[in-house]
């Protein structure tokens, strides 16, 4: 669970997570345990924001966890803890969608514990991907993801306990995976195990709806402040960015990729990029729309506090409701009553 | 010289010099003369969504 603690309070052992505008032109890194005083003072050092930042305070230091391929960086040049992401090797990867697939499947797991262990995996594998958006961690990410649906649609208790763990950060793949999420919940209470959708294909396509974002500078996407005009027309090219990627690694039916292509249209024809309305927009690009504005509602900025569920919900049935399905919108409001 | 028009989604400038490599578009093709079914080839937009700027 990621905790806001006060810099003057950070501690060697803790697992700190930092924004990756904070530490640009330093040797740090964006995930890391504290392990010597020097990276105390670093981080003091820091442009923070309300001199706050997040630990995770499940994680344990296991100092040189020798099995760890990706710490050698660090081990051989502590000046500089992993200057760069080294990508989890196949068997690291392995490893995650094992572990997942485990237990997504375990019967004896309590319903929150495996709605978290499946949760925080598939978040670690989603991070990946952003790093390294190919075929081969696409098709990685897909597995992962369906055992992910399995689990929905298996067990109504994990599914509503996912819906409870979802956490909020700055990060896209964080974001990702809190509408895949919320959108796989949303397709199970609307088609039920209705045979003509395959809901594993259609997970990821939830998942992955907003991989294109690698393709917006990184200046626009990790500027800390409100984007201007500008800025966010650049970023109104990741739909169909992500639609692209998927399409170029033959990654998803052409039905899925629609997912990505769609998850900016609105009911009402005000949406992007190609202004569709009514039925038009598929089914499951409806569904991908209201997990996205309910979770970027929900979501901290910089420049904007999180809502409360309650507070989005009534916001988007208040203000925002042109822009959706009605019925898939009345669908999801009743995902949270239980 | 053909003019150079701008979509207004996401401010992707199409320039008739350059044309549209990715999408088999030559060098030199007026905005006028891409084809009905051609989409911005950063956001998806399609034609109507782009105004003339010069």
């Amino acid at each position: 669970m990621d905790k806001l603690v006060a810099v003057n309070d950070l501690k060697i052992g803790m697992y700190v997570k930092l924004r990756s505008d904070w530490i640009r032109g330093t040797d740090l890194s964006r995930e890391f345990f504290i392990t010597d005083p020097g990276q105390l003072r670093r981080i003091k050092n820091l442009p923070l924001r309300y001199d706050k930042v997040y630990v995770d305070i499940d994680k344990q230091w296991q100092p040189s966890h020798v099995d760890d391929l990706s710490h050698t960086a660090e081990q051989e040049n502590p000046q500089e803890e992993q200057p760069r992401h080294t990508p989890l090797d196949r068997q690291a990867r392995q490893k995650i969608m094992d572990s997942v697939k485990s237990a997504a499947s375990d019967p004896a797991m309590e319903p929150s514990q495996k709605a978290a262990a499946v949760y925080y995996s598939v978040k670690e594998l989603m991070y990946e991907l952003f790093e390294c958006p190919t075929a081969e961690f696409i098709q990685d990410s897909k597995e992962v993801v369906g055992s992910l649906v399995d689990m929905v649609l298996d067990d109504d208790e994990a599914a509503h306990a996912l819906i409870k763990v979802t956490q909020h950060d700055f990060y896209t793949y964080t974001h990702s995976v809190n509408v895949g999420t919320l959108s796989v919940c949303l397709a199970k209470k609307l088609f039920q195990r209705d045979p003509s959708h395959d809901m594993r294909e259609m997970g990821a396509g939830f998942f992955l709806h907003d991989l294109g974002k690698v393709r917006v500078g990184k200046e626009i996407l990790n500027k800390p402040s409100r984007l201007d005009e500008h800025e966010m027309k650049r970023m109104r090219t990741h739909p169909y960015q992500s639609f692209k990627i998927l399409q170029e690694t033959s990654q998803l039916s052409e039905e899925c990729r629609i997912i990505a292509m769609q998850h900016h249209e609105r009911d009402d024809g005000t949406g992007y990029p190609l202004r569709l309305s009514g039925n038009q927009i598929h089914d499951y690009g409806r569904i991908c729309c209201i997990a996205d504005v309910y979770d970027a509602l929900t979501a901290k900025r910089v420049y904007k506090e999180a809502m409360s569920p309650f507070q989005a919900l009534k916001i988007m049935r208040e203000e925002m409701l042109s822009h959706f399905h009605k019925e898939i919108f009345h669908n999801f409001v009743l995902l949270f009553s239980k | 010289m053909a003019s150079k028009w701008l979509c207004a989604v996401c401010d992707y400038t199409y320039d008739p010099e350059q044309g549209d490599p990715e999408a088999h578009i030559p060098p030199g093709t007026p905005f006028e003369e891409l084809p009905e079914d051609w989409l911005c080839p950063d956001c998806g937009a399609r034609r109507l969504s782009f105004d003339r700027i010069e």
